[in-house]
């Protein structure tokens, strides 16, 4: 029955996650801490860890909470169960594309009036992160300006930082 | 769509749609924003769509709720391959964080409190913030700004710092004020 719930839990965030996953990630806490599976520092912990693995971070935070209440079958649960409706929102969505005759430039180009803003604010709750060091910050700078200017591939950038950091910790600075 | 490229790369398939949405899903640390960029980056210079076209699948997968990374590749796939390219992009993108998590949840501990770990965490979370403040700077630039465009948009950043649970209505609200203030525009 555990499964059953975390399914029908996870689906009913699914619908109503719009905004991406810093959004998403704040409902699921909601739900979670409510249904008393885990506890508020706890979540916490999950939350940073889903944000540091690769992957969209709410699909990191369900699998992981599926996975600390079902066990592997309740991981698998969860991630399917949080993606269903999105999906069927998707197909939804193609579909009065092309039997209404929507113009799809103007209604994206509409969205990005308010897409640019929703990234505005992901940029502050990033940055708001408590206790980043100068590094984080001089790094952040130097990505920004050679993803603007160069060519240079984004994956690259990530892996590069990360080693910065890896060395750097490693030698306690 | 069939459009040939003057380049001659090879247009998608359901593995190559798969392998690029698999390799940006396991490298992309931090959520939707840092993985857009990414994916923009790989998608065009494989020749497969032009940024504009993809930035404006990024604004549509706006309008359904999930993972945005998730429902962008999603309608990527779609349109360069129809179903079986929504299925690629679908699974491409999400074995790799279903997978890694359930490592790390097995992991938990010798993972999290290692120092050497925790560095790179946080010098790939500086590069996150800055490929975000690109994006953002970019997609502003992308397109022709009017007037009541501007305004609207800095009244939408306001309403989502204010009202943290409402993005939904806050961006549908947007989005319908951004059409009525074309249509008298135009009038």
């Amino acid at each position: 029955m555990e499964i059953l719930s975390l399914a029908w839990a996870f689906f009913k965030i699914g619908i109503i996650s719009f905004g991406g996953g810093w959004t998403i990630v704040g409902i699921i806490q909601h739900e979670v801490v409510a249904r008393g599976w885990m506890s508020a520092p706890t979540f916490a912990n999950v939350v940073a860890i889903a944000q540091v693995t690769p992957g969209p971070v709410a699909l990191n935070a369900a699998t992981m909470i599926g996975f600390r209440v079902g066990g592997l079958a309740g991981s698998l649960v969860a991630s399917v169960a949080v993606v269903a409706f999105p999906m069927l929102a998707v197909a939804l969505v193609l579909i009065l594309i092309r039997r209404m005759h929507i113009d799809e430039k103007k209604l994206s180009d509409a969205f990005r009036v308010a897409t640019i803003p929703l990234i505005a604010t992901t940029l502050v709750s990033l940055g708001m992160t408590p206790a980043l060091g100068w590094h984080v910050w001089l790094i952040a700078a130097a990505s920004c300006a050679l993803s603007l200017f160069t060519k240079v591939d984004p994956i690259l950038l990530i892996l590069g930082s990360g080693a910065i950091g890896a060395v750097m910790a490693a030698f306690h600075m | 769509m069939g459009k040939a490229t003057p380049a001659e790369k090879p247009p998608a398939t359901f593995l190559s749609l798969f392998w690029t949405f698999f390799v940006i899903s396991a490298v992309t640390i931090g959520g939707s924003y840092a993985m857009v960029p990414v994916m923009a980056t790989r998608i065009t210079r494989r020749g497969w769509m032009d940024e504009q076209s993809f930035y404006d699948l990024f604004a549509l997968a706006q309008a359904v709720p999930g993972p945005t990374t998730l429902t962008t590749a999603v309608f990527v796939g779609q349109r360069l391959l129809g179903f079986p390219g929504a299925a690629a992009a679908f699974l491409g993108i999400m074995i790799p964080p279903v997978v890694s998590i359930i490592l790390v949840s097995l992991l938990y501990a010798a993972v999290a409190r290692n120092p050497i770990v925790q560095g790179f965490l946080a010098g790939s979370y500086g590069t996150v913030i800055g490929l975000v403040a690109a994006l953002l700077i970019r997609m502003a630039r992308a397109r022709k700004w009017r007037i009541h465009e501007v305004v609207l948009s800095l009244l939408c950043f306001a309403a989502l710092l204010v009202f943290k649970g409402w993005a939904l209505p806050i961006v549908i609200t947007t989005v319908i004020l951004v059409r009525l203030g074309a249509m008298i525009w135009k009038s």
